[in-house]
C-alpha cells in the first residue's frame, strides 16, 4: 500500500514535470508572439548544448553530438 | 496366470494412459500371447514368459510420457549413424529454425523493455545537456533559451515515466521468460524412446 502510494506520487511528478515543461515551452513560443517565422530569423550560432535547433527548413529537438552524430532527436535533423 | 487375467491386471495397471493407448498396449501383448500359443505353448507357459502385468505397466507408463522418435530400422547403430549424418540437412535445418524460433521469441518479448530504457536514457542525457544549457542559450535568444529550458523539464519528467515503465515491464517479463525457459526446459528433459 505505501509502495504504492510512492509509485503514485512518482507518476504524478512525473506528469507535473511534463506539463511544467510544455508550459514554459509554450511560454517561450509566446514571447515570439507564437510565430515561427519570428522564430526561424532568430538564428543563433549552434553550440552543443542546444537542444532546440531551428533553421530555414525544419525544427527539432535532440543532442548533436557531432556532425552526423545525434542523440534523442525528435524531428529531423537534416 | 490366464491369459484374461493378464490382460484384465494390465488394463487395471495402465489406468493413467488415455484409452487409445492402453488398447494399443492391450491388444498388443493379448497377439504376442496367442503368437506364443500357437506355437505351442500353453496360456499359462505364454503368461509367464511375458512377465508380471504389473512390471510391463510400470515400463510403459514410464515411456509414456516420453518424446517417440521413429528412427529407420536398421538394426546396426553404425548405418544408423551414417543415416542419422547424411540426413543432417534436413533435420540440422529443423533444428536451426526452432532454435530461431524461440530466439526470436525471446528479442520480441524484450524489445518493449529495451525501447522504453533506450528512452529513458535519451531523454535523461536530452535534459541533462537542455537544462544546463538554457541559461547559454538564453544569453543569444531568450524566446529559445526558455523553450530549451522547457523542453528539459518535460525531458526530465518522460525519461523517469519511461525508466519506471522499463522496471516494471522488466519486472513482468523476467518472470515470463523464466516460466518460458522452464517450459523448454521441461520439454527436453522429456525421456526419448527410439523405436
Amino acid at each position: 500500500m505505501r509502495m504504492n502510494r510512492t509509485k503514485r506520487k512518482l507518476i504524478n511528478l512525473c506528469l507535473k514535470l511534463i506539463m511544467i515543461g510544455a508550459l514554459i515551452s509554450i511560454v517561450g513560443f509566446g514571447m515570439v508572439g507564437f510565430n515561427y517565422k519570428k522564430l526561424m530569423n532568430q538564428t543563433i550560432t549552434e553550440k552543443w548544448y542546444h537542444t532546440i535547433h531551428i533553421n530555414d527548413e525544419n525544427l527539432w529537438y535532440g543532442v548533436r553530438l557531432g556532425n552526423d552524430f545525434f542523440m534523442m532527436n525528435i524531428g529531423s535533423p537534416e | 496366470m490366464s491369459k484374461i487375467e493378464f490382460l484384465k491386471e494390465l488394463e487395471a495397471n495402465l489406468r493413467k494412459m488415455n484409452d487409445s493407448e492402453k488398447n494399443k498396449f492391450i491388444t498388443y501383448y493379448d497377439e504376442i500371447i496367442s503368437d506364443y500359443i500357437e506355437n505351442g505353448m500353453t496360456e499359462e507357459e505364454a503368461v509367464n514368459k511375458i512377465g508380471s502385468p504389473a512390471k510391463i505397466a510400470v515400463e510403459l507408463l514410464e515411456d509414456y510420457d516420453s518424446v517417440r522418435l521413429r528412427l529407420p530400422i536398421t538394426q546396426n547403430k553404425a548405418t544408423n549413424m551414417v543415416l542419422t549424418i547424411i540426413g543432417f540437412p534436413l533435420w540440422g535445418s529443423v533444428l536451426l529454425s526452432v532454435i530461431l524460433l524461440i530466439l526470436s521469441g525471446y528479442i520480441i518479448l524484450w524489445c518493449a523493455p529495451i525501447a522504453t530504457g533506450a528512452g529513458s536514457v535519451g531523454f535523461f542525457i536530452a535534459a541533462l545537456v537542455g537544462v544546463v544549457g538554457a541559461p547559454f542559450v538564453m544569453t543569444q535568444n531568450i524566446s529559445i533559451g526558455v523553450m530549451q529550458l522547457g523542453a528539459g523539464i518535460a525531458s526530465i519528467g518522460i525519461s523517469v515515466l519511461l525508466g519506471y515503465i522499463t522496471i516494471v515491464l522488466s519486472k513482468n517479463f523476467v518472470i515470463i521468460t523464466k516460466k518460458y525457459n522452464a517450459k523448454l526446459v521441461k520439454l527436453y528433459k522429456k525421456k526419448v524412446v527410439i523405436q
